[in-house]
């Protein structure tokens, strides 16, 4: 029972990390990136391949979390220039070329058939304290960024970000230069998410392309707009909610409602939809936050 | 902006209600039942086959606890997830299964990557694990008796496709793979196979959900092939097949049978599936249990058996974890893991129906389960070689030729 | 190097497969500019169409151009009822919030379909015909029956837009709905039109596509990135922008499939995108100023 929840709460972090990211870019910065999965693939991806080919995991990992943000420059420097906001479809255009070269590339990348055996970390634990490791590992991730989250928000530069989301054109008559305000936010919160994926390699030590699709984008994106965004302890809190809705509604199984396994399935998931619009139509701000006037 | 300590309370007692209400062991109603999972892929990518072998194996527990069940009356239970045919949540379901209901199976999983995620899971806890992945990595890994592919790897299908297009004369060949390990893999061995015989073969690789597969089927007809071989899957070679019949340039098809599968024919009537090849692993057939299977199989799902090939194959899989448990005397994976090989491989008696089997597996007769789907023969490494064999749409009909040997 | 024959029958390969995403494409685009959000449920509306048009063909109404049509009005009717009980609630808020609304609806949409369908694909039951050649060029009736249908309905809408009083309500509204609103136009009335009108034509696309190749859930799911991608490239709002964005994408599909790598198509439409973006960042056709 307990390495169920432990695994689990693995998820449900990495999750969170990639919430926190999110909500950098999107809470604080207004930016609507729908390309998030391809910073997560980067992550996972260039930690996986490095410590294939003997990289310590850690070093890896540092790498893994420079080149994803890295990566989110270009993608910045070309959608953010733009007169339209045309970031959230050419993002995701973004995350699925980058899929796709993953896929092509296969003498890097493993191609469809994927990376296995990725290192895990603390590979030289026993078995049942390994998962119990990682988890905390992972709780002390989340808590170092989000104190590093509080420090920049609270500082001068999260003071921008926030003008920049309310009222663009305002900070930039203040003199503000939007576009590389904006870029950082997004390539920082970009490295944050390519952690969470160094992570996530490391965890499930096998990575396909199969695995990075908008489909994570958008649980990560329904978890901080449901759970509230802007306020991080908010979007944490989404996080465990959306992974608890998932998981909790496989359990439907068990009780065995009569219907069969591909009607079971498609149930759960409209019930999802319906949570969602639910909770758009009567708690927009999100669940763990006083509503705002909009 | 704040949220209150109401909020922070309600938010808590909200998910502490979520963590008591999770299942205990309020469903381990007596320790005379035997546990078993299954992880099949119910909606997204594989969900054509999914709820069939979930499905077959139901009938499998259903049929075993009929016959009194096993190790001295105890009766089987099925729990039964979605791996959604991805990784991640395959990983979450496995963990669901070994965890909280302590399963001694995690049978079925249809997807390679499903399967290479939760290899490592199943092994450290301690269960077994049979699938129909055709990853060739599966044949690489150290499965120490507790991973059984027993599909027919890709490299088999793709190889066996060879083999019959080398037999049938052909020398020159084009291979449509679509982007996956599956259609690579297959499109590789062809290729190998089909160029050592003297041949060539253009392989062209093509991504899935596209309104159209025109440029391909050009491009794989340029080279004014003989054949076109396939490493697909049922929707895109309905649209292929569709747009071939447009195109109106004469070439001989084969492909998987997973996808050149009576549904196939349905699809795209009987003209233009006419003449097409499919090769697959084939199912006892004469069998009488076979018969059995398939009228209850046909009526209850209204899936051809031959549209979903795997669905035998899971009804197989259960049985024979049943036997071997039965002839180790334990229901624990740990014990009957040893025993799976001697129920289920040469040597021993060859036994087709189930009732034969356990009676005989109790005599303490070695045995030789052939299974509904496949031979269930196990090699070395814990991989099952199917037979293969292939049929040739003849109006309307896939109608069986005969074995393909390699 | 390709032949020119060649070239011009992959140009009218990517012209069939382009209609249909122009007719899927323009209501995502013209909803883009009207309410400011992206409806990521518009998509499987596409999806429904092709199911009720597959229910009703299969019992009701045998003649697939008449359950086609009451196929279309179910759609309508769905597209109604969303912007009805959903997204007109959500009027004002931010677009994140409609983007998120509209993805519940889409899983709504789509798991319903599975839920009383199966993921098994199904087809319509139409003949199959052989292609008509025009010199060297193949071209499948089915196609020619496809592209004509689009043209005949995008040159209406063209008409209607241009030509008719209620087309210039429209595009008022559409231009500038409080103005519109202000100038005694019936705002509701003529939101509710294009919303119905923008339904109905993805239903079309739906089905026309359903025609083309198999039914699953995941019809329309899968035209989700090529429509955003028709819809910037012809600029947000632009009926003929989108039409004729959508057709160079469906070309630039083919001639990546053909002559660079089939894994490759998404790749090179993006590509395309962002290059035309670079040098007229409001898309073919668009105005620029949009808001934000």
């Amino acid at each position: 029972m307990t390495a169920y929840i432990i695994a689990i709460g693995i998820i449900a972090l990495i999750y969170v990390l990639l919430a926190l990211s999110l909500n950098l870019q999107w809470g604080h910065t207004g930016l609507i990136n729908f390309g998030l999965v391809a910073f997560f693939a980067i992550g996972a991806y260039v930690s996986g391949v490095l410590s294939l080919n003997g990289w310590p995991i850690f070093l890896s990992m540092i790498v893994a979390v420079l080149a994803a943000a890295a990566a989110a420059w270009p993608l910045g420097k070309l959608t953010l220039s733009l007169k339209e906001d045309y970031l959230a479809v050419i993002a995701v255009g973004f995350s699925e070329v980058v899929r796709n070269v993953l896929e092509n590339e296969a003498w890097l990348t493993g191609g469809p058939s994927g990376l296995p055996g990725v290192p895990r970390l603390y590979a030289d634990a026993p078995p049942a304290m390994r998962d119990m490791l990682l988890f905390m590992t992972l709780v002390v991730a989340v808590i170092v960024v989000v104190a590093m989250m509080e420090r920049l928000l609270r500082a001068p530069f999260g003071r921008t970000l926030r003008s920049v989301r309310d009222n663009e054109t305002a900070a930039a008559a203040l003199g503000k230069d939007v576009v590389s305000f904006k870029t950082r936010s997004l390539v920082l919160g970009s490295g944050i998410a390519g952690l969470a994926g160094a992570f996530y390699a490391h965890y499930l030590t096998f990575i396909s392309p199969e695995q990075f699709t908008p489909d994570v984008t958008f649980n990560v994106w329904i978890a901080v707009i449901i759970g509230g965004s802007g306020r991080n302890l908010g979007v944490i809190l989404g996080t465990f909610l959306l992974i608890l809705f998932l998981e909790g509604t496989r359990f439907l199984n068990d009780v065995g409602i009569g219907l069969d396994g591909s009607q079971l399935g498609a149930l759960r998931f409209i019930l999802i939809g319906l949570a969602l619009v639910l909770c758009m139509l009567y708690r927009p701000s999100g669940l763990f936050v006083k509503q705002e006037r909009v | 902006m704040q949220f209150t300590r109401r909020d922070v309370l309600k938010a808590g007692a909200a998910l502490a209600t979520f963590a008591v209400a999770s299942p205990r062991n309020v469903w381990a109603q007596g320790s005379e039942e035997i546990r078993m999972g299954t992880l099949c892929p119910i909606t997204k990518a594989g969900s054509i086959f999914g709820p069939g072998m979930q499905k077959a194996m139901e009938y499998a527990a259903a049929d075993i606890n009929a016959l009194g069940g096993i190790l001295g009356g105890r009766k089987i239970r099925l729990f039964s997830e979605d791996s959604q045919s991805e990784p991640d949540a395959a990983v979450r379901a496995a963990k669901k299964l070994i965890e909280i209901n302590h399963v001694e199976t995690v049978l079925g999983t249809w997807s390679s990557g499903v399967t290479m995620a939760i290899a490592p899971i199943v092994m450290q806890g301690k269960v077994v694990n049979m699938n129909v992945s055709g990853t060739t990595d599966l044949r690489d890994m150290k499965k120490d008796d507790w991973i059984w592919p027993v599909g027919g790897s890709n490299i088999s299908y793709g190889n066996m496709m060879g083999t019959y297009a080398v037999k049938q004369g052909y020398k020159k060949a084009s291979f449509l793979a679509f982007n996956n390990p599956s259609g690579l893999t297959l499109g590789e061995e062809f290729k190998r196979v089909f160029e050592k015989a003297g041949g060539t073969c253009e392989v062209i690789v093509y991504n899935p959900n596209q309104p159209s597969y025109r440029a391909e089927l050009t491009r794989a007809l340029a080279s004014k092939p003989e054949v076109i071989a396939l490493g697909s899957y049922l929707p895109d070679t309905t649209i292929l097949l569709k747009e071939w019949y447009v195109m109106d340039q004469p070439v001989k098809w084969i492909g998987p049978i997973w996808a050149v599968s009576p549904a196939l024919i349905q699809a795209v009537g009987k003209e233009a599936s006419e003449g097409i090849v499919s090769i697959g692993a084939v199912p006892n057939i004469d069998s009488p249990a076979y018969a059995r299977f398939q009228e209850r199989y046909e009526a209850e799902m209204k899936q051809k058996v031959l549209a979903n090939p795997f669905a035998a194959v899971a009804y197989d899989m259960l049985v024979t974890c049943a036997l071997a448990m039965e002839a180790s005397g334990s229901s624990k994976a740990e014990d009957f893991r040893k025993k799976i090989r001697e129920v289920s491989s040469p040597p021993g008696k060859k036994v087709f129906g189930l009732d034969e089997a356990l009676k005989a597996v109790r005599a303490g007769e070695k045995i030789d389960y052939e299974g509904i789907g496949g031979n269930m023969d196990f090699d070395e490494t814990g991989e099952a070689r199917p037979y293969f064999a292939s049929w040739v749409a003849e109006n309307g009909e896939l109608v069986l030729k005969g074995r393909v040997d390699g | 190097m390709p032949s020119l024959i060649q070239l011009l029958q992959s140009v009218v390969d990517g012209i069939a497969n382009g209609a249909i995403l122009a007719l899927i494409a323009v209501g995502l685009s013209v909803i883009f500019r009207l309410n400011k959000f992206v409806n990521v449920a518009h998509v499987d509306l596409a999806t429904v169409g092709a199911y009720a048009t597959l229910f009703l063909v299969s019992g009701f109404l045998p003649v697939f151009w008449l359950a086609a049509l009451a196929g279309i009005a179910v759609v309508a009717l769905i597209g109604y009822l969303s912007h009805r009980l959903v997204y007109r609630r959500l009027d004002g808020q931010r677009s994140i919030t409609l983007i998120i609304t509209s993805i519940g609806v889409a899983f709504m949409l789509r798991y319903l379909v599975t839920f009383i369908w199966g993921s098994n694909q199904r087809s319509f039951d139409l003949p199959l015909m052989r292609a008509v050649r025009f010199g060297d060029i193949r071209i499948s009736p089915y196609d020619l029956t496809i592209v004509g249908i689009a043209v005949a309905i995008f040159v209406g809408l063209f008409v209607i837009m241009r030509y008719t009083s209620l087309g210039r309500a429209l595009r008022a509204v559409a231009d500038n709905p409080s103005l519109a609103r202000v100038s005694g136009l019936r705002t509701e009335h003529l939101l509710t039109i294009i919303w119905v009108a923008a339904s109905a034509l993805a239903g079309i696309g739906g089905i026309l596509l359903a025609v083309k190749t198999v039914i699953t859930p995941y019809l329309g799911w899968a035209m989700l990135l090529p429509a955003f991608a028709a819809m910037i490239f012809g600029g947000v709002g632009s009926i003929g922008g989108t039409f004729v964005a959508a057709i160079i994408i469906g070309i630039v599909s083919e001639f990546a499939a053909m002559y660079w790598l089939p894994t490759y198509r998404l790749a090179a439409i993006f590509g395309v995108i962002v290059i035309v973006l670079l040098l007229r960042p409001q898309g073919l056709f668009g105005t620029k100023a949009v808001a934000k």
